[in-house]
């Protein structure tokens, strides 16, 4: 029997309400095929999308009301990156110091989803606190890219990616801080959405830098990541920067004409320095885009070299107060030491240094060095001016008529395990990603084609809160694109 | 503006994280590898807005050591209870 969930969110979710389908064999299935994605017995390396994995489905069916009332989502197995705070399950953020942390509440997210039918069937790898491009800076190894086991699925959502692309759920949540959605989605040929900041709500996402952090939606196909959208975006009394103040609008749409439509084409993001197939793959992307009817025009976002180094002072300048919560007073691990002088102190360091791993605490490092007496003039505030000027640069070509930007979403497919080991060779596989974070804008990765059977996506980046006209033209190019997605 | 090994032990114990002797040498150049891609930034002009200082000084007014003795209660008068006057809070 072919799977409900190898078709559609809109034809499971039909079936569920028809009673052709029941949520807990769906539910079932999607668990069966993580044991299966784990096992090592197709030869394949363990694919690792999962920390947790919620055995007892019956009750986590039963948490969504069974899914069986007329429901957006009744019936969809959905994981969730483990840095979403669940009540089931524990929420590690890939981490030591959380190892065994289960939150006290809930996410709003996982509310409304809930409420809307979806079964969570887990929870995700992701690099430690979401501070990675390639999972692997997980405390509990890293996943891995269903297209290539030997490959990163990217990060730092990277679980959430590998488990859409691996077939063992149709959507996933994961978040994002600097393109942690859209770089797995590019990297696992499947749809990454990045909301503008404020669409959805970031109550109970654990923070890393909280004016950059978003909950971001996997879709194998952009009419799934669009459905999950609209049920978990919105205002949200709990969380004062999810903004109240737009206009509800869904997302979810019929695929369409583009006619009226200007896509602007940065030149920044198609430097000399550009992979040629990696352009290649993404002009696909355009020329679809005009084939539907839109009309395409070159246009430059001037301070977008000096994004990457702005993001790497700002994020870990908010990672390193967000993060001196965990000292083992209040959360997860604590670790005693028997110091004769100051043992509270030697407690913090000892938590601390025991407990995360290497890149959060050099990103730790950074962001107090930057934020520290003698630095914070040379580093901190010049970075947020670049941010001035970033969000600017957008403004004004938005201005000018243009309606969204295509750009690549990473400059390259997804690389080897061990490939990158210099930190800020890491840091440049954001290149492309981090301007969206910085602006505050949405955009999502849509796949446009692979290099040697691996994928690569094509970013779309849209005015803030223009998410609506960002899934026009998502569903358009893949409307049009069809089958070219996801081949060479 | 090089990183030196002053400055991670400084900003370590600041971040309340123990590094090991053996590791400070590794993260100066881990940090200076990373920072001097960074110097780019320094090239940036400020406007006058963002060059203004983020904090206003802060002027705290001290409680002095001895408060002054509180004023005798007034004589209660029916159906209410006055509450002691409290000097400085306000003029009635």
């Amino acid at each position: 029997m072919s799977s409900r969930l190898d078709g559609s969110v809109g034809a499971l979710v039909d079936a569920v309400q028809s009673g052709a389908a029941s949520a807990l064999d769906v539910a079932t299935e999607s668990i069966a095929r993580i044991r299966a994605s784990d096992s090592g017995t197709a030869g394949d390396a363990p694919l690792n999308a999962f920390v947790s994995v919620d055995d007892d489905v019956q009750s986590a069916v039963a948490a969504s009301s069974g899914g069986s009332a007329a429901r957006a989502l009744a019936g969809v197995p959905i994981a969730l990156k483990d840095n979403i705070a669940t009540l089931r399950l524990r929420t590690t953020c890939g981490s030591r110091i959380l190892e065994d942390h289960v939150s006290p509440f809930e996410a709003t997210v996982v509310g409304k989803l809930r409420a809307a039918g979806a079964t969570i069937i887990g929870k995700t790898t992701l690099d430690e606190f979401a501070m990675g491009s390639s999972t692997e800076h997980s405390a509990f190894g890293p996943a891995r890219n269903p297209h290539d086991r030997d490959r990163v699925p990217g990060g730092s959502s990277g679980g959430s990616a590998a488990a859409v692309a691996a077939g063992i759920c149709q959507v996933a949540l994961g978040s994002e801080t600097g393109g942690s959605v859209r770089q797995p989605a590019a990297f696992c040929g499947i749809v990454g959405v990045k909301p503008s900041y404020g669409r959805i709500s970031r109550y109970g996402l654990v923070a890393f830098a909280s004016s950059l952090d978003n909950i971001g939606v996997f879709g194998r196909a952009v009419d799934d990541a669009a459905r999950v959208f609209d049920v978990v975006s919105g205002p949200d009394a709990e969380h004062d920067a999810t903004s109240a103040a737009v206009e509800p609008e869904t997302v979810q749409q019929e695929p369409g004409r583009l006619d009226g439509v200007v896509l602007g084409l940065p030149a920044e993001y198609f430097p000399d320095s550009l992979d040629p197939a990696v352009r290649d793959r993404v002009m696909r992307a355009s020329v679809a885009a005009r084939a539907r009817g839109a009309e395409i025009r070159q246009v430059s976002l001037p301070h977008t070299a000096l994004a990457v180094p702005a993001y790497y002072v700002i994020a870990p300048a908010e990672a390193s107060a967000n993060l001196s919560r965990y000292d083992g007073v209040r959360f997860g691990r604590r670790v005693k030491e028997a110091s004769a002088r100051d043992p509270l102190r030697a407690m913090y360091e000892a938590t601390r240094s025991e407990g995360f791993g290497p890149e959060v605490t050099r990103r730790i490092l950074l962001g107090t060095y930057v934020l520290s007496a003698g630095y914070y003039d040379a580093y901190y505030r010049r970075a947020m001016a670049v941010r001035d000027r970033i969000r600017a640069d957008f403004a004004s070509v938005f201005a000018s008529g243009v309606h969204a930007l295509l750009t690549p979403t990473t400059p390259t497919p997804a690389f080897k395990f061990g490939a990158i080991s210099d930190p800020y060779e890491m840091y440049m596989t954001d290149v492309f990603t981090v301007t969206a974070n910085l602006a505050e804008l949405p955009a999502m990765s849509v796949p446009t084609g692979r290099i040697s059977g691996l994928p690569v996506g094509a970013q779309i980046i849209a005015p803030r809160f223009a998410e609506r006209a960002m899934f026009r033209v998502a569903y358009a190019l893949e409307a049009e694109l069809g089958g070219e997605a996801h081949t060479g | 503006m090089a990183v030196t090994r002053e400055d991670v032990k400084r900003v370590a114990a600041l971040a309340r994280i123990r590094v090991a002797d053996d590791r400070v040498d590794a993260l100066v150049g881990e940090l200076e590898g990373i920072l001097g891609h960074m110097r780019g930034l320094q090239g940036v002009e400020l406007t006058e807005a963002q060059a203004a200082p983020a904090v206003a000084p802060l002027v705290f007014e001290t409680i002095p050591e001895s408060p002054p003795e509180p004023a005798p209660p007034r004589e209660p008068q029916d159906p209410y209870f006055v509450v002691p006057r409290v000097e400085g809070l306000g003029s009635s």
